[in-house]
């Protein structure tokens, strides 16, 4: 269970007041949004709830409660720990990830200097994703992916807020520290967003396992090399893939004998299928194993698990 | 009689105690400026090499000073991870101001200190190094103006606490 306190104390003194008044459950909190001279909306247990300016929530409410500009500073700077120049890079990529592994989506007005970003500033909403660590959430996938001796390659697919980070979360944890029929592997996890293993000040906030090494913060291609050289990992993790760099890197980790480990966007096999580069990899069979996720009987449900011919191994 | 002149030299004593006292301060505060020289250079490749955000970086260099710059600066980054709810330069001067006592340096010499969390935090990367080489440009003046005349001032001092014990020994007796 994440530290509740570790997410309230982002945000500005009024605000944090009125969300320890609601005495949230963090395990069924899912979003936080605010935007400036906006209501604050909280994704809760699956639905939407607007925060009452009388410190109640409600799904229809009279009297919200308003998000002010200094609102918004003052979070920005708790989010940014008075640092936003330690963030430039992300913000311009529109996110920070803060500690506990939770992703503040920004939006605001955008600087664009010789065709590229470079901020985002007069930051006007923003959207907190909380991290959730769900142990044993991949248990039920877990023996479809082991081969004999060690692990197919292998895909989520699913679309976004369907827990496919999560997942890989948990399948990095277990394949790491082993069953008892089943020896640990060594796991490196190539953590772009700090979202997998949530690092703070390099040490992981979530349990990725004994024999996991992480490369926090640090792109998945230049970051898939950097493991096969130093680490040796048996088996290599990312999360979102979709640059054709980093589909170049995972061919090549998978030529250097690690087996990976990858989650995509999409909603389906046929859906990644159509999406230039990624197809590349089912195309050519590089991934043994695809794990398709939906929330339809709620988030992390996994609808069927195909094998590189696109047939259907298991359906769940 | 005897008394008199055990008191003269009690006097004369404190006198010359209190000259050689101002100018081991000169030195304790050229020594001060000097670290803190070198703590702005250490911030400055915290912030920009190691991406450190303030609280890191502070309590990096925190905990590879001397007293009281280390108490000081692990205090100022243990305070910020708390979080409190209160801005960043509003936190770095109340923790700079509790250690007004453990610094000789002067006034100026102090605000200067105190100021340095001004423009700490705001905007990019750029705007921290500037702030920082604009702070670090200003404690290299203070250094170079009192190494050119420390010396003499050191002399200086010593005299004049000799002499001001003789004037109030002649006062007195």
């Amino acid at each position: 269970m994440k530290n509740e306190n570790d997410l309230i104390r982002l945000f500005s003194i009024n605000i944090r007041n009125r969300l320890k008044m609601l005495r949230l459950d963090i395990d069924r909190l899912q979003e936080i949004r605010m935007r400036i001279n906006g209501p604050m909306i909280l994704k809760y247990a699956g639905r939407e709830y607007i925060v009452e300016e009388n410190g109640g929530i409600g799904q229809v409410s009279q009297r919200p409660y308003i998000v002010v500009q200094n609102e918004m500073r003052e979070t920005m700077e708790y989010i940014s720990n008075y640092s936003l120049y330690a963030f430039e890079d992300e913000i311009r990529q529109g996110f920070i990830t803060v500690q506990g592994g939770h992703r503040v989506g920004i939006s605001g007005k955008v600087v664009v200097e010789d065709g590229h970003i470079k901020t985002i500033k007069y930051i006007s909403s923003i959207n907190i994703r909380i991290s959730h660590e769900v142990k044993g959430c991949a248990t039920k996938v877990l023996n479809s992916i082991y081969n004999a001796n060690s692990i197919y390659h292998t895909l989520i697919i699913s679309p976004p807020g369907c827990g496919k980070t999560t997942l890989l979360r948990d399948l990095v944890r277990q394949l790491s520290n082993g069953t008892q029929k089943r020896r640990g592997l060594t796991v490196g996890v190539v953590d772009e967003r700090s979202e997998i293993a949530s690092c703070y000040m390099g040490i992981p906030q979530n349990d990725v396992g004994v024999r996991t090494d992480v490369l926090d913060c640090c792109p998945k291609d230049k970051g898939m090399m950097m493991l096969i050289r130093s680490m040796a990992p048996e088996v290599i993790a990312i999360d979102e893939i979709g640059g054709m760099e980093e589909i170049n890197s995972i061919k090549y980790a998978i030529n250097c004998g690690c087996r990976m480990i990858a989650t995509v966007h999409g909603s389906s096999l046929e859906d990644v299928n159509r999406r230039y580069g990624v197809n590349s990899l089912i195309r050519d069979e590089i991934f043994e194993r695809c794990i398709i996720l939906d929330k339809i009987r709620g988030v992390g449900n996994v609808t069927a698990i195909y094998d590189m011919s696109g047939k259907e191994v298991i359906r769940l | 009689m005897i008394l008199k002149i055990a008191g003269s030299i009690l006097i004369l004593f404190a006198g010359g105690m209190m000259g050689i006292k101002s100018g081991l301060n000169l030195k304790r505060r050229l020594w001060e400026l000097k670290r803190l020289e070198r703590i702005v250079i250490m911030l400055k490749g915290e912030i920009k090499y190691n991406n450190s955000t303030l609280p890191e970086a502070l309590l990096h260099v925190g905990n590879k000073t001397v007293y009281p710059f280390d108490e000081m600066l692990v205090r100022a980054g243990e305070q910020l991870n708390e979080y409190e709810g209160r801005p960043f330069y509003e936190q770095w001067t109340e923790v700079v101001e509790s250690y007004r006592d453990e610094f000789v340096l002067t006034k100026e010499q102090f605000e200067h200190l105190k100021g340095m969390g001004e423009s700490l935090g705001y905007l990019d990367m750029e705007m921290q190094m500037n702030s920082l080489e604009l702070s670090h440009i200003q404690i290299k003046n203070y250094i170079s103006g009192m190494e050119g005349t420390m010396a003499n001032n050191i002399k200086l001092y010593n005299c004049l606490g000799i002499m001001g014990g003789i004037l109030v020994v002649l006062i007195i007796v």
